[in-house]
């Protein structure tokens, strides 16, 4: 069961005007062998690759990124083309687990007996969204896992009762400016796996790494996606929600690397934000959050250069 | 039991029209700090960092279901309001009335009079919409009659050399990198009593940047001073002398005076940076502030 709260607006009236920005320019960082072990054998090796990316942090580890645009993505009132989300769905997961075929790839990350709970994010003007939601629990049921033994819920995570069961978690979250930890990223995500979330706020919440440090999550991540649809470069009010300063981007973010894909979220908001102010204008408060993630938290990283990003599809204007 | 803030703001909503353009108003509901958490998913943490007391929000339903909310903060002190209301604007009009500072874009309203911060969302936009949320915002600002006070800190900036709209004012260090990155740690040691105007200086040609100044109003010398030292050793060389060029080019530095620290960082030039620093001080001598109220 999911715990969506719909407001009156939808999101569908929402995004049928959200801005259309665009110009361009972009870099395709040179492509590097990926050596985190997350490819075939992802499962079995999650512990013993987050290790190894540990232990070899300062010298030659390499985190992939995939990042797919596709301007068909958003139809004409901007909401998300399902069969289109699944086809970027299954073209990250291809590449990121070096399979020739995207369910090949599902079936290096999930197994049948797997216990499946996918983390969205419900915030109504710019969430996860149903169609990623949906192509995300399509391709768990395509590799043999039971409908009942998946679960999808952001708030309700901890009373969840497949969550509760859980071996496998899927991330899957918008990226968009934040008040207090300068982005909402995948690492803060997880965030509602614990019971008191307002501790994690000091010092521009620069504590939720630790979150995942937490049995109740730890080594269960097997994919994270960043939905980068229409992220939001900019927040006003005090909901946070700005029509203004929202981008039509077409693009998902998807690895195994959840700091090194929210480099990349916020490498992107920022080029967005510069572009619209047309001067630099910093993230306020930075999102430290994601580069102690790195340093202190060990789960990942959130140095650029050693993110083997990966971009495929439209290109304009990427900021990364 | 209610406290006088929040009857204030009830009497208030309780007076707002029962229906504006098929908009019908709904019950209040009331949120002090404790549980803004569960109204605003995320964004508390601003609101209680300028220290609000109250907020009432009030709803108003269409036939179908839909609704906009007048969230109506009382910020506790003219300064938290405007703080509050600067945070995010880029720019300012007078949608609302000629003597309420408030930006209307694309279906979102927000503003501030006296000690009270006000915020709605009509989206998607339309004519219909935005003549309702103006008209229930007049009758909102009409109701207080405070005074629009800017915190005396702000005098300190050379309000006609800033580039439009760019003043920020805050008591928490969480915005001090908004215009330029300075530190992810809290260098200069703002706090609750600490009082920062912050703003973009026009650069005199259209190549250069502008710059940023910072005015940091400390309850003591000595604390001023030991953020003067912390703020010196973080980021410049020794023997700077409180100034120093970047490798950008740009330069960099502070100036205290008693209790008022001076910041500026991307100054095109030497004499541009100490003129901004030392024409804050002046200006200080020249106003003499008062604390925040």
């Amino acid at each position: 069961m999911k715990d969506k709260k719909r407001s009156g607006m939808t999101r569908r009236v929402f995004l049928r005007d959200a801005s259309i920005a665009t110009l361009g320019g972009s870099l395709l960082l040179g492509a590097r062998q990926p050596v985190l072990g997350w490819a075939a054998e992802a499962v079995a090796t999650t512990k013993a690759a987050a290790a190894d990316a540990k232990a070899t942090s300062d010298t030659t580890a390499m985190s992939d990124v995939v990042l797919v645009r596709n301007l068909d993505v958003l139809d004409d009132e901007g909401e998300p083309r399902a069969e289109v989300v699944l086809e970027m769905l299954d073209t990250a997961v291809a590449r990121l687990t070096g399979q020739k075929e995207a369910l090949e790839g599902w079936h290096t990350l999930i197994k049948p007996d797997d216990v499946v709970g996918i983390k969205s994010n419900v915030w109504s003007p710019i969430g996860t969204t149903e169609q990623v939601e949906q192509a995300l629990r399509t391709r768990v049921i395509d590799t043999g896992v039971a409908a009942e033994d998946i679960g999808i819920s952001d708030r309700g995570v901890l009373n969840d009762p497949v969550f509760k069961r859980a071996s496998a978690l899927i991330n899957a979250r918008p990226m968009r400016t934040h008040h207090w930890s300068g982005v909402g990223s995948l690492i803060k995500n997880y965030i509602m796996f614990v019971t008191d979330p307002y501790n994690y706020h000091e010092e521009a919440c620069s504590r939720l790494g630790e979150i995942w440090t937490y049995p109740v999550v730890k080594d269960k991540t097997r994919l994270n996606v960043l939905v980068m649809f229409t992220p939001q470069f900019h927040n006003v009010g005090p909901h946070g929600f700005s029509p203004r300063h929202v981008w039509q981007y077409h693009g998902l973010i998807a690895g195994f690397d959840p700091v090194a894909i929210d480099t990349v979220g916020v490498k992107i908001i920022k080029g967005m934000r510069n572009e619209y102010f047309g001067e630099e204008r910093p993230l306020s408060p930075s999102p430290q959050h994601i580069a102690v993630a790195d340093t202190k938290y060990g789960l990942g990283t959130s140095d650029l250069d050693r993110i083997n990003l990966i971009k495929i599809g439209y290109d304009e204007k990427s900021f990364c | 039991m209610a406290s006088n803030n929040e009857n204030y703001l009830l009497e208030m909503v309780d007076s707002l029209p029962e229906e504006v353009a098929g908009w019908r108003k709904a019950e209040p509901e009331v949120y002090p700090p404790e549980s803004l958490y569960r109204y605003i998913n995320g964004g508390a943490e601003l609101y209680i960092a300028y220290q609000y007391t109250t907020l009432v929000s009030q709803p108003y339903l269409d036939a179908d279901g839909n609704e906009m909310r007048f969230d109506i903060f009382d910020m506790g002190s003219p300064a938290s309001a405007f703080g509050v209301f600067c945070h995010s604007r880029e720019a300012i009009d007078d949608f609302v009335a000629p003597d309420v500072e408030s930006e209307y874009a694309s279906g979102l309203l927000h503003f501030w009079k006296g000690p009270y911060y006000a915020s709605v969302l009509g989206y998607p936009e339309t004519a219909a919409k935005k003549a309702a949320i103006q008209e229930v915002a007049r009758q909102i600002a009409a109701q207080i009659d405070s005074e629009s006070r800017r915190p005396a800190v702000v005098a300190l900036l050379p309000e006609a050399d800033l580039v439009p709209y760019s003043i920020r004012y805050f008591r928490h260090h969480a915005w001090i990198n908004d215009y330029h990155h300075f530190s992810d740690e809290n260098l200069l040691n703002i706090g609750g009593d600490t009082e920062v105007a912050m703003a973009k200086v026009a650069s005199a040609t259209a190549e250069a940047r502008p710059a940023v100044l910072l005015v940091v109003q400390y309850q003591t010398p000595t604390a001023a001073e030991a953020a003067e030292q912390e703020f010196m050793r973080a980021l410049l060389a020794k023997g700077s002398d409180g100034l120093q060029q970047q490798e950008d080019g740009t330069w960099l530095g502070c100036h205290r005076t008693d209790e008022l620290l001076v910041v500026v960082a991307d100054a095109p030039d030497q004499k541009t940076a100490r003129q901004l620093l030392v024409g804050c001080t002046e200006r200080s001598r020249e106003n003499q502030p008062e604390g925040p109220r």
